[in-house]
């Protein structure tokens, strides 16, 4: 039970960790072309994600100040080396400065898994004048990590003979770097490393094959460089060795030796001149006992890489001396002016999916450039201007294969053609070159040029004419076989143009304000007439004044009357209105009412004894004028009307 | 009898004063300057044309005439944006010309992109109907409809001196009502949210300025509808639901 539960703990602790790793082979880089660059220029970004399988959402940039920044697609590329595959997808981006100065690129996040990275800063800066010199091929990367360093030392033959161990007479003196280690370099002949190119000159960018390789004598394993080489001038692609790689026995000045490779790189000189490699340094651990007696026979027992991990063994740094190339600069005789600066061997094929479209209906261009070579490096052919076309580059996608032959492979570009009018268009030829360093001669390799019919957009047809539908009708049906805009109007009314239209509206319109006015009065009038008409005693009531303003208008004018009749109708007209007042306001009859009435009336309304009594003795007057001979009274016109005054304030007041 | 002879009277005074002031006005050598705009398009100088025509639109801006020849002479620059912008402009103008509509129908079927209607249908639909009459003849139905049932119920108030509602009263404040319906919905469409067309490929953005994220990309000639407008920029919206900021040089405003 104590061993299972040990074995299960054992296994729990073993496999977790590369569980929660998982991630751990993710990575995330972000390419510039360039750090510095002139306003009106662009940089292009390429975030790199190496070993995320699905997932992938597109990084969102964050705000980058200086600059503009614009999605240009993904491309997704697999690796196939020994059987083993490597995901790279990486999505381009195009900053477009906006104004001078040093600026920062912010970290970038990428969600892989719902897992987040993020990328370092980067500091950009945008000059107002001249972009920083550019050579024209990509910076030098290397994914050993090389440092930047040229020789221009003259020509000199490059390492043909083996490379010694150190201690060995050719090895050069001790790297001061490897030095502070703190186990000396190897002096022990019975082990040493040699490193190889498998050509001493080369063009710029033509492939060169370095092959690091150790021969011993010792039960050794391989372990890892002390000191990476220094590949500088060189893009360098590392080449894998073979899962099942075996050494090979080889005697060298009558000693057997056990050869292994160790490294293999493929470089790619990005300058001329003669460029020395420097090696660096490798380490490797050898068993401590001597098995001079039977070493050979251990070889095949004993692995290599491996050895058993309980043995007591000893360190042993090797060095090699540094391998010189002679770069060549590429022949500028027959040189063609879009060269891109491929060098190698390869081969160019497209197709297209159709020949005869509709309008705005799209093409897809499949164009295969492969071969061996910088493949990394192989751009999409330029296509010229195509003014019935536009041009969309939709995908991209890259197969290389690393192996002992070095860099080779496939890139694949799909391109659509949108045809903007109709007819019989072209696809022109596009051309694709390179130089290919065998023959020492520049190559153009070209597609065919298609030839597209394009038939005009969908359009409505115009109606059937015939207008018959029967089978029997042998006729054409009269369709419309081209479509155009319809021609331009040639007749102008300058008045229709000033908007005579909306004069007419604008009449329209104050007539309508005028009509709503009118209706809103008459309206309001009848609504009044219809209320008085309902209640004809607040009717009289409420004209009673008026009617007394009117009648007291015309008294006025017999206040100054000279001769009897007048005098006598003045007092007649006087008791008239005051009754007509007296009768609106109770709502009695006019003629009937009388001076009882009108003073019952006014008591229950509480008006002053003293004035009932003057209106009693004008009452009184009046009808001596009117009805007796006698002399008749001087008219007191104010009096009155004080009198009419009281009275109206009064009733009006209640 | 005088009260009438003095209302026929005045009314006859205000439309001669009125109709014919147009008429006046017309004879100033623009009918020259539109006929030799047009015979540069024949010549095929059609920016010799559209030269002409754009001083003449800026003068009669409610010249349906011009705005369809300025539709045709954009259509053969290849500015198809622009081109769908000023058929626009003459279809609200026209509604029911059948060459403005044939012609917006063809330009509109040789751009690249299409935006889905995401809208409801009878929306759409009622819309559609709406697109058939004009403002002016939207607004023209409904003060016609106004103005007859005023009226009448001025008529009645004058002359029976009642309130009765009579069945052609009731219709045609019934109609008056309908009327206002149309006319609401071009007040929206025309007035305060108007179409604008895409004139060149420009950039959708979440903000109003070149500092926010693109959206997405616009091509020539699709139409939106301005939601609002910020100094140059527009806050503009699709029939997909689709919105954003765009600069107002890239817009023309039907």
């Amino acid at each position: 039970m104590k061993r299972i539960l040990l074995i299960s703990f054992c296994c729990v602790f073993t496999l977790c960790p590369r569980i929660f790793c998982a991630n751990e082979q993710v990575k995330v880089l972000p390419i510039l072309d360039k750090r510095t660059v002139e306003l009106g220029d662009q940089i292009q970004l390429s975030i790199r994600i190496v070993g995320a399988q699905n997932n992938l959402l597109r990084p969102r940039l964050p705000d980058i100040e200086g600059f503009d920044s614009f999605f240009q697609g993904r491309s997704n590329q697999f690796t196939f080396t020994n059987g083993q595959s490597e995901s790279t997808t990486t999505f381009n981006y195009v900053l477009v400065p906006n104004r001078a100065g040093s600026f920062t690129l912010p970290p970038i996040e990428v969600e892989v898994d719902n897992q987040v990275f993020r990328t370092d800063s980067i500091a950009l800066r945008v000059t107002g004048t001249q972009p920083a010199q550019n050579s024209g091929y990509p910076p030098p990367r290397s994914p050993a990590g090389t440092s930047g360093r040229t020789s221009s030392a003259g020509p000199s033959p490059v390492q043909s003979a083996p490379a010694y161990s150190a201690g060995s007479p050719a090895i050069p003196a001790v790297n001061p770097n490897v030095a502070k280690a703190s186990v000396p370099l190897n002096a022990d002949q019975d082990i040493f490393m040699r490193v190889t190119a498998d050509k001493q000159e080369a063009y710029v960018n033509e492939q060169i094959l370095l092959t690091y390789s150790i021969f011993t004598r010792y039960s050794t394993r391989a372990e890892q460089f002390e000191k990476d080489p220094n590949l500088s001038g060189f893009w360098v692609e590392e080449l894998p060795i073979e899962k099942n790689y075996q050494p090979e026995k080889i005697v060298l000045g009558g000693l057997q030796y056990l050869k292994a490779d160790v490294r293999r790189l493929a470089v790619f000189p990005t300058t001329t001149g003669v460029l020395e490699i420097d090696p660096g340094v490798y380490r490797a651990t050898v068993r401590k006992e001597n098995r001079s007696s039977s070493i050979f026979d251990d070889f095949f027992d004993d692995s290599f890489f491996g050895g058993s991990i309980f043995a007591r063994r000893e360190t042993k740094l090797l060095g090699a001396n540094p391998v010189k190339i002679t770069v060549r600069p590429l022949p500028e005789q027959d040189k063609p002016e879009d060269f891109t600066g491929m060098v190698g061997q390869f081969q160019m094929e497209a197709s297209i999916d159709k020949r005869s479209v509709k309008q705005n209906e799209p093409i897809r261009m499949t164009l295969f450039i492969e071969g061996q070579g910088n493949m990394e490096m192989v751009t999409r052919p330029n296509i010229p201007e195509l003014p019935d076309f536009k041009v969309y580059d939709t995908d991209s996608s890259n197969q290389f294969v690393k192996d002992r032959q070095g860099v080779r492979g496939r890139k694949v570009f799909e391109i659509t053609f949108i045809p903007t009018s109709a007819g019989d268009l072209e696809i022109p030829s596009m051309s694709f070159n390179y130089f290919d360093p065998r023959q020492s001669q520049y190559r153009i390799l070209k597609t065919q040029p298609y030839q597209i019919k394009v038939s005009p957009a969908p359009y409505t047809p115009l109606p059937d004419l015939t207008g018959r539908e029967s089978g029997e009708d042998l006729r054409k049906t009269l369709k419309l076989e081209r479509a155009d805009i319809h021609f331009i109007e040639e007749g102008f009314d300058p008045a229709q143009g000033k908007g005579r239209t909306g004069t007419i509206i604008r009449i329209l319109f104050a007539v309508n304000v005028l009509l709503t006015l009118f209706s809103a009065f008459f309206l309001t009038r009848r609504l009044i007439e219809e209320r008085l008409n309902r209640d004809v005693a607040f009717k009289r009531s409420l004209f009673a004044r008026s009617t007394l303003q009117k009648g007291l208008r015309g008294l006025k004018k017999l206040a100054h009357a000279k001769s009897p009749v007048e005098q006598r109708k003045y007092f007649d007209s006087a008791a008239k209105i005051l009754n007509q007042y007296f009768s609106d306001k109770f709502n009695l009859s006019a003629q009937g009412i009388t001076i009882d009435e009108i003073q019952s009336r006014l008591e229950e309304k509480g008006f002053g004894a003293e004035k009932i009594e003057r209106i009693k003795a004008f009452y009184h007057l009046c009808d001596e004028v009117r009805f007796t001979s006698g002399k008749i009274p001087e008219i007191r016109m104010g009096e009155f009307l004080k009198l009419t005054d009281a009275v109206t304030a009064f009733l009006e007041r209640k | 009898m005088k009260r009438s002879k003095r209302w026929v009277l005045s009314t006859m005074i205000l439309l001669a004063v009125c109709l014919p002031a147009g008429r006046l006005r017309a004879n100033d050598g623009s009918e020259d300057l539109f006929k030799q705009a047009c015979d540069f398009y024949k010549e095929g100088k059609f920016k010799e044309s559209g030269g002409i025509y754009e001083k003449l639109f800026a003068e009669y801006p409610r010249s349906w005439q011009v705005a369809f020849d300025l539709g045709n002479v954009y259509f053969r620059l290849k500015q198809k944006g622009k081109a769908i912008a000023f058929y626009e402009k003459a279809r609200k103008l026209k509604p029911r010309k059948k060459e403005i509509r044939e012609n917006l129908a063809y330009v509109r079927s040789l751009i690249e992109y299409k935006i889905e209607d995401k809208r409801n249908w009878y929306l759409a639909q009622w819309l559609k109907f709406t697109g058939r009459f004009s403002w002016n003849e939207t607004l023209g139905a409904f003060l016609l409809l106004y103005f007859f049932w005023m009226s009448l119920s001025l008529l009645i108030a004058v002359r029976r001196g009642g309130r009765r509602m009579t069945a052609l009263r009731k219709w045609i404040f019934i109609f008056c009502l309908f009327s206002l319906l149309p006319l609401a919905t071009k007040y929206f469409k025309e007035k305060l949210y108007r179409d604008a067309v895409v004139i060149s490929e420009t950039d959708l953005r979440y903000g109003p300025s070149k500092k926010d994220k693109v959206a997405l990309k616009l091509s020539e000639g699709l139409t939106a509808q301005v939601r609002k407008i910020r100094g140059d920029w527009c806050l503009i919206s699709f029939f997909n639901g689709e919105s954003g900021w765009c600069e107002k040089k890239d817009l023309e405003v039907v």
